[in-house]
Formats: C-alpha cells, structure tokens, sequence
C-alpha cells in the first residue's frame, strides 16, 4: 500500500510504479521521500530530507547516521506519520504511517522522552499500555517487569517529572517496549544515559535483534551504532551518502591484525622478519588496553554488590521475559502451561523430595561476602556462563520469568538472585 | 473505545494533577462561604436566598465555562507543545480517538465539578431557608416565589391589528385618511408609503397605549389563557397549641415551610374540615398560625372533637402569584415610591387585594385559586383608584395614570419541586459546559494556547452578550440606510448565532431566583442545539483538522 499525501506531487505513471516498488517485504520501505519545510507564505525555507530510498527489511538493526541537521529525525518522523512528505511516499508493514493498527507494532523512543510530568512511572506505563488494550493483568506484569529492568522498580512511584534526564530516558524507553514491537524506533537513544544504561540499552538491542525484531536507529554516537548495527544508512543534507552492512563499510581488507597472548621481544622480533620476507609492513605493535567503558562499569558493579545506597536508577534487573521471548504464558496458553504443569508436579511428587538447597538469601549473602573478601571483580564476568551451567536452586518447577537470562544479567550484576546461584 | 476511556480517565487524572479542580472548588468555597455574609439583599430572608442562589450558580457557571475552556484548549494544544503527542501518535490511538478522549476527560471533570458545585449550592441555601424569615410576606416569598418551579403565563395580547384597520377604514369612510397621509408626508418630507407605515406605527401606538395606560378611576384588565393551577395542594403535620371552641379559633402549629403558602384571610383544610386563616406568624413564633372556621363547621364532629395537643393534618389550598410593574404617568408627589390601586381576581370579581403598589420595580401579589380561580381563563383587573380617605384628611387626592405593559404582567403558579428545578438548572449548566469543551478542543487541535484561548474566550463572551448584541446590531442599524459598519456588525453576529448557543438565554440563575419552572424540553433543546448539533460540528471539524495537519510541525 501507498502512501500519498496532498503535497505528493509525483505523476500517476510514478505513483504506479511506486505502488509496484512498495511491499510489505519491507518493515519500512520509502521510495524518493522528500521533505520540504516552508515558511507562512509557503516559500521553500529547508529541504530536510531529500529523494531518500530506504528498505529495510525485517530482522534487521539498521541505523540511520549523519550529524546535526542531516534529516535523521526527520525522517523517522515520517515513518511514525508525525510528518507528511512532500514528494515521494512511505509504506511501514506495508501500509501507510498513519495506520492505526500498524502502530500496534511499533515501539518509539523520542530523542527526549516527551513524558507527562505528573504520573509517576508505573502510570506512565499504565496508560500506554492500556492504549494497546493490553488485559490488565498482562499489562501489571509487563510493567513490573520492566520498571525493574530499567532499574525503576524503587522509585516507581516518584512522578517522572522529578525524575533526571537519563531515568526519563530509561522510563522512555520502557514505555516503547510495552507492546513488545516487532519494529522498534529509536531516536538518539543513548543520550543522557549513563554507561551503564548504555551498555543495558545495547544489550536490549541485540536480545531483541536475535529475537527477530527490527530496530531502527538513529544516532550520530557512532560508537553506538557500529556495536549494535548490522546496516548502516549515512545521511548529510537530507541526502543519503552510504548505506550498507556494517562490517563491509568498515572493512580495511588491505591490513590484518593478529591478537594473541602477550610476546616477548625475540618472538616479536621474528614475527616482524617472518612479514618482512613475505614483503609486507609492520605498522604497528602495541599492547591493547581496557576500555573505559569497561573499567567503570566494573567499578559500578563492585558498588552494587556491596550495596551502597542510590536515590536514582539502579542498574537495570534482568531483561523483561516477555521481550526475551520466553514469557510467562498468557490467556488459554497460561491455563494450558498451568494443567501441564499440575500433571508434572503430580508426577514429581511419586519421585524421591531432593536434598534442602540453601535459601535464596544465603546465596546473596555469600555470594557478596565472597566477593569482599576475594576482591575479584572480573569474577562477575564469569558468573553468566556458571548460570547457565549450574542446575537451578528451586526444586520445583521453575517461574518461566527466572528461567529468562537476558544478556545484561551477567554484564551488570545487578541480579542478587542470579548471583546467588551463580556461587552456589 | 478502550483507547478513547484511557484518554479520558488519563485528562481527568491530569486536571486533577494540575490542581484545577482544588483552584476551582477553592474559589466557589470562598464565595459560597462569603457570599451568605456580604450579600444579604434587600436584609429580608428571600432576598439574602435570592442573592445567594443567584451570585452562586453565576459564579458556579462563568469559573466552570472558563476553567472548561483553559483546559481543553490547554491539554491539547499542549500536547503539541511539549510533544507529547510524538508517544502517542506512535500508539494504535486514532487521531479522532484521542480528541474525543480528550473531550470526554474534560466533561467528566466537568459533571464531578458541578455536582460538588451545585450540591454545595442546594445545601447552602437550604441552610438559608431555614432561618428566620424577617415577615410573614418575607417566609411567603421565599415559599411560594423562590423554592418552587412555577410556570409563567402571559396574558392574551389584544389584536392591535385589527383595532388599526378598522380605524384606517373609519378614516377612509370620512375621507380623512388622504389628507392625514398628506400632512405626514409634508411635515417629515418622507415619501407616500413610508408615511403610511409611520402612521399604522403610530396608530398601533396608540391603541396599545389605550390599553396599558389606567387614567384615574380607570381599569386595565388581562385574560390569561388555559391556566391550571388545579394540582399544586401542599399538605404537612400540625399540632394544636390552643383553642377557643366557642368561638371557632384554633391555634396551630406547623412547619414554616407549610405556613410560607399560607397568607391572611387565606383558605385552609384542618383535618379535612375548611377553614379560614385568621393570623399568620407576626407576634407569635415562625410556623404558628390562626384558624377561624365558621358556624357550619363549628358543627362538625370532627371540628368538636379536637383537643389541645392535638396533631392534625394542614391541607394549603393552591395559590398563584400576579406579577406586574408600575410606570406612573406624570409627575410624581415629592418622596412618592408607591401608589395605590385595587386588585380585581375573576369576572366577576371573587378575591380583590386594595394596598399600595411599588412603582417602577416588577412586583407581585399571592392570590387564593379560588375554586372559580383555579382552571380555564381568568381575568384579572387593575383599577387605579384614590386611596380611600381616612382620618382628618378630606381634601381631594389627585392621582396619576398608570402604564403596565403588557410584557410586565403575568401569572405564576407551582407546577413542580425546587429540587427537581434546580437539578435541571445544573443539567442546563452541563449542557453549555459540554458544548465549550468541544470548542476549546477544536481551537487547541490548530492553534497555539495563546490564540485558541483567546478564540474560544471571545467566543464565550459573545454568548454570554448575546440579547445585548441583538440589540445593539439592531440599534445601529436603525436608520435604514446602508453602513459598513452595520452590516459587517450584522455578518459578525450571524456567524456568532450560527457557532454559538445563546448563553445568556439558557442561563438558569435568573428563573431559579425567580422559581420559573425550567422544563425538560428546555433542558433538552439546550441539549440539542449545545450538544447534538454544535458540540458534533465543532467535534467533527476538529478531528478532521486534526487528522490533517503535521503534529511535529511547529505551531505558533
């Protein structure tokens, strides 16, 4: 399906081709848009964005790039229907941006989370649930999940208005998953987040992405985007300059780099003869160093772990289950998961009670006196591959949200539960 | 619809928020709170009710119309603004969706708001009604005129019409008629046929005139058509306080609500037994009357048996109000605020009232619906007779004429409750609420807060000024010649007509402080043409502008 508008002045012959151009192939498929902003009198003032064709198929994380001013949001605004072309047309799951059912599908963050001051978080999350008709009871338990994913489940009755830049951005950023989107938008995402949201917000990124969601990113933070992009659209002036894989668009295939353990002078000293006899260059040797992305969010962790207190975000709980893929079944699935799950307990109880496993609560407690008295912060690091390795604690059957590991469990350590069976 | 209730439950929270419901009923405390005390009228009981109920629900309707207005305009256009609307044009939410929810938040904050408002007002002036009345006219206006819903009926106009003709063709018989139209034409240089219609203008003057205008010793009379005051008896409990047997009195105590329909030589039914009030209230306690009942009832075994202590049921016969206004013709004695005349009820007359009148102010008389009274046509007569003379002074009075148009007369009789009146009244109030909520939705879905504020704030006062535009279009456009000025005036006031509902026609504070009974047909052509066909209007331009238009454009 089309989009045309009134400003669409194409003739019928290319908006017929157009028609043909535009599937439902693409999440979102934009064939010559253009926008022009004019002034009262409708004089010509800025061409924002220019003759753009963009195809972006589904599963795929695709980031829109350019600097200030480049049609970056613009664009995105046209996708959401929030703007209309002035030439050219846009289709999003093959229908037009203003469908309504369309926007079932969609998550959007802003670049600023344009959020009603006076709700608190959990309103917040209530009433855009309840714009998705979400049952009550799927929607209470989505928003306890992801308040305590963005790490606002403590302050969750405050009103968002009190709330900082970057807790504003994490509630923003809940709210966009509410619906658990197949397309999520996201405009300058990172901003006023600090690195440990970042770091959780990448995270989100690839869990969604290998659940075969599409996200659309736009950013000008490229450190953001080449970590969590797959395809990469340049824009400047409202006009695209590059577009294509990542990891093509950055490939250097005239230089190769070796990582290996540390060498000694006389090793290096062979390895440099060895390139020399095969008539190649030796650039550059040096030792890498840690990235501070990573020291600090090291630091913060060893912070949480012994609990010092916070009165902003804490760092974000385990990945939502429902954005996982593994939710908790809802409706006919939650009473089919329950009879299954009456018939296995009745089976378990002919079988032989295991031995008592230590209490949730020992395992914190042992898990951060552990780490205080080892000192070993890498260890955090570790404790997501023992997760899955080890057997679970519960000897009954297990809560399908605890049985959901989102990557960032691990990373951020903010799971006492998790740590707790990690050192068990 | 889920979309549309989570908008309107989601506006009503935010108003909530915004504390312009606690500035709102803040307000409307102070002055139902001060109001009582500042304003007390004219000191007597009905006047302090009058003004209280009547500033209340005024205060009540302008705070309301404009908070209405502020706020619909405010959450869209604000919306808009703050950008908002980015997070929720991105939700399955049509755009018709989200205006009607915002439309609903604002109604639904409005019914809370006036229901607080309007049952605070009913309990304030209950309170009021209460207290001690200062006469026994005083506990009867506030009875009879005030906590009631009386119809008005207006007397049969007289058939100017055809009085002129017959006078024209009286004229064209003698063959004055030519020379008449001549001498106007001469003496206002106008041409032949503006002169006869200033002289049919003039001849209509004159014959109304002949029937509003009473010379000394003179009668005007009015017939009222198909009244029926039939239905309106009010009963209650009595006690006997005391009685002389012997001479048919009983003293009787009863509510000062049941005794405000009574009035002196009055009829009333003890027992089921008539009688006659003989006293009412004056040196005694509120609620405590006198009943003489004559020699046939005397008789009566149940009249005999009546003791002391006893309860009784108090039946009040119907009663209607004759309302006028006194112009005196003339000059005027040094100091004169009243005149006298005789009231002349039924033809031939069977209740006559002789008393002094107050000129120049509307003011009304309760009347017995007598038996001869109470259905069908009643004549009613006004006779502009000397005072009677009394004491040393047996020098002639001179007297004026009168003139009581007949726009000032009327009858008014109970036909239904306050209580019921007065929820209408809110229901009339709701109704223009409802209508500037779908306004100030309109304006705030295209303009900036600023600008749709002041669109809708013009609009508003244009409806309040209503009558007072009608007349001035009218009386600027009075010389019949063409100005630009005129009809541009014109144009404006057809489009305010067209757009919006005549606010000051269909404000209640005035008939609640006159207890003219407001009919559901009233409440539901309010309803109509506020609601069903401008609200919509408005409603459906709205969403279709709003549809539109680029939401991330910038609106200034």
């Amino acid at each position: 399906m089309t989009c045309s508008r009134p400003g669409y002045r194409s003739g019928p012959e290319k908006k017929k081709r157009m028609n043909m151009a535009i599937s439902s192939e693409y999440v979102v498929h934009t064939v010559g848009l253009t926008k022009v902003f004019r002034d009262f009198w409708l004089r010509e003032k800025v061409t924002a964005v220019s003759d753009l064709n963009l195809e972006i198929p589904h599963k795929q994380v695709f980031g829109l790039l350019g600097p200030n001013g480049s049609g970056k949001s613009t664009t995105l605004k046209m996708i959401l229907g929030l703007l209309f072309p002035t030439k050219g047309s846009i289709s999003i799951f093959g229908k037009h941006p203003t469908n309504v059912r369309v926007k079932s599908n969609i998550g959007f963050l802003p670049e600023e989370s344009y959020l009603y001051p006076f709700l608190d978080a959990r309103e917040t999350l209530d009433f855009y649930g309840r714009l998705f008709h979400q049952p009550r009871q799927q929607r209470l338990r989505r928003i306890d999940m992801l308040l305590e994913m963005v790490g606002l489940g403590g302050v969750a009755y405050r009103r968002v208005g009190e709330y900082s830049k970057g807790m504003q951005r994490r509630i923003g950023l809940a709210q966009a998953l509410i619906n658990d989107p197949d397309l999520l938008i996201l405009d300058e995402p990172t901003s006023g987040l600090d690195p440990l949201g970042t770091r959780q917000f990448k995270d989100l990124i690839q869990t969604l992405a290998e659940r075969g969601k599409t996200v659309i990113l736009s950013s000008h933070l490229l450190g953001d985007v080449e970590d969590v992009c797959d395809h990469v659209c340049i824009l400047y002036g409202g006009r695209r300059r590059a577009q294509g894989e990542v990891n093509d668009l950055l490939a250097q295939k005239d230089l190769t780099q070796i990582t290996t353990d540390g060498l000694d002078d006389a090793t290096l000293q062979k390895v440099r003869q060895i390139i020399a006899e095969s008539g190649r260059d030796v650039f550059d040797v040096t030792y890498p160093k840690d990235k501070l992305e990573t020291l600090f969010l090291r630091i913060v962790e060893e912070a949480q772990k012994q609990k010092l207190s916070t009165g902003g975000a804490m760092a974000g709980g385990k990945m939502a289950g429902f954005l996982t893929g593994k939710d908790a079944p809802e409706g006919k699935d939650l009473i089919e998961a329950l009879v299954q799950r009456t018939e296995q307990q009745a089976e378990s109880e002919t079988q032989p009670t295991p031995a008592p496993e230590p209490s949730k609560a020992d395992h914190v407690d042992k898990d951060v006196l552990g780490d205080l008295i080892a000192g070993k912060p890498e260890e955090t690091t570790d404790t997501k591959n023992n997760v899955v390795k080890k057997p679970p604690v519960d000897s009954g059957p297990a809560k399908p949200v605890e049985a959901d590991r989102g990557i960032i469990d691990g990373l951020l350590g903010g799971d006492e539960d998790q740590n707790g069976k990690g050192e068990a | 619809m889920n979309s549309i209730w989570a908008v309107a439950r989601h506006t009503f929270a935010q108003c909530l928020r915004m504390k312009i419901a606690v500035a709102f009923l803040l307000l409307l405390a102070v002055s139902l709170a001060v109001l009582p005390f500042i304003m007390k009228g004219d000191g007597t009981l009905a006047g302090g009710i009058r003004t209280c109920l009547s500033y209340s629900v005024r205060i009540t309707g302008v705070l309301l119309s404009i908070v209405t207005v502020l706020v619909t305009v405010g959450v869209v256009s604000g919306d808009i603004r703050e950008k908002h609307i980015f997070l929720l044009a991105a939700k399955p939410l049509a755009r018709w969706e989200y205006m009607i929810g915002r439309w609903l938040g604002v109604v639904l904050l409005n019914a809370v708001l006036l229901g607080i408002a309007g049952l605070s007002i009913y309990f304030v002036v209950q309170h009021l009604r209460s207290g001690v009345a200062s006469s026994v006219i005083d506990r009867q206006v506030v009875e009879t005129e005030i906590f009631t819903a009386r119809n008005e009926i207006k007397p049969q106009r007289p058939d100017i019409q055809s009085v002129v003709e017959k006078r024209i063709e009286e004229l064209k018989k003698n063959g004055q008629y030519e020379s008449i139209v001549k001498d106007f034409q001469d003496k206002n240089n106008i041409p032949a046929d503006k002169a006869q219609e200033l002289l049919i203008t003039m001849f209509s003057q004159e014959a109304l005139a002949a029937r509003e205008v009473a010379p000394p010793n003179g009668l005007l009379t009015w017939t009222f058509k198909d009244v029926d005051v039939a239905g309106t008896t009010q009963q209650g409990q009595g006690k006997i306080l005391d009685m002389n047997k012997q001479a048919g009195r009983y003293r009787i105590q009863a509510s000062p609500r049941l005794v405000g329909h009574l009035f002196s030589q009055g009829p009333v039914e003890i027992n089921g037994i008539a009688g006659r009030v003989v006293a009412i209230g004056q040196d005694k306690a509120e609620g405590e009357i006198d009943i003489a009942f004559d020699q046939a009832e005397m008789q009566n075994a149940i009249v005999k048996d009546m003791e002391t202590g006893q309860a009784v049921t108090v039946k009040v016969e119907p009663t209607f109000q004759f309302k006028y206004k006194v112009t005196v013709i003339g000059d005027l004695r040094p100091g004169q605020s009243s005149v006298y005349r005789e009231l002349l009820f039924g033809k031939p007359p069977v209740f006559r009232i002789k008393s002094d009148t107050p000129i120049k102010s509307a003011t009304s008389v309760t009347v017995p619906a007598l038996k001869s009274l109470r259905t069908g046509d009643i004549q009613i007569g006004y006779w502009n007779r000397p005072a009677p003379l009394t004491g040393p002074m047996q020098f002639y009075m001179p007297i004026n004429p009168v003139q009581i148009s007949y726009k000032d007369v009327s009858i008014l009789y109970r036909i239904g409750d306050f209580d019921a009146n007065f929820f209408r009244a809110m229901l009339l109030v709701f109704c223009q609420l409802v209508f500037l909520a779908a306004l100030g939705i309109f304006f705030g879905c295209f303009l900036s807060f600023p600008v749709a504020s002041l669109a809708c704030m013009v609009l508003l006062v244009c409806g309040w000024m209503m009558n007072w535009l009608v007349d001035a279009v009218k009386w600027s456009s009075k010389g019949g010649e063409f100005s630009f000025v005129g009809a541009s005036g014109k144009g404006v006031l057809m489009l305010t007509k067209i757009l919006m509902p005549n606010l000051s026609e269909t404000s209640p504070a005035e008939r609640l402080v006159d207890g003219i009974f407001i009919s559901w047909s009233t409440v539901g052509d309010a309803a109509i043409t506020g609601i069903a066909i401008r609200a919509v209007f408005f409603l459906a331009v709205g969403c279709l502008i709003f549809h539109k238009r680029e939401l991330a454009k910038v609106q200034v």
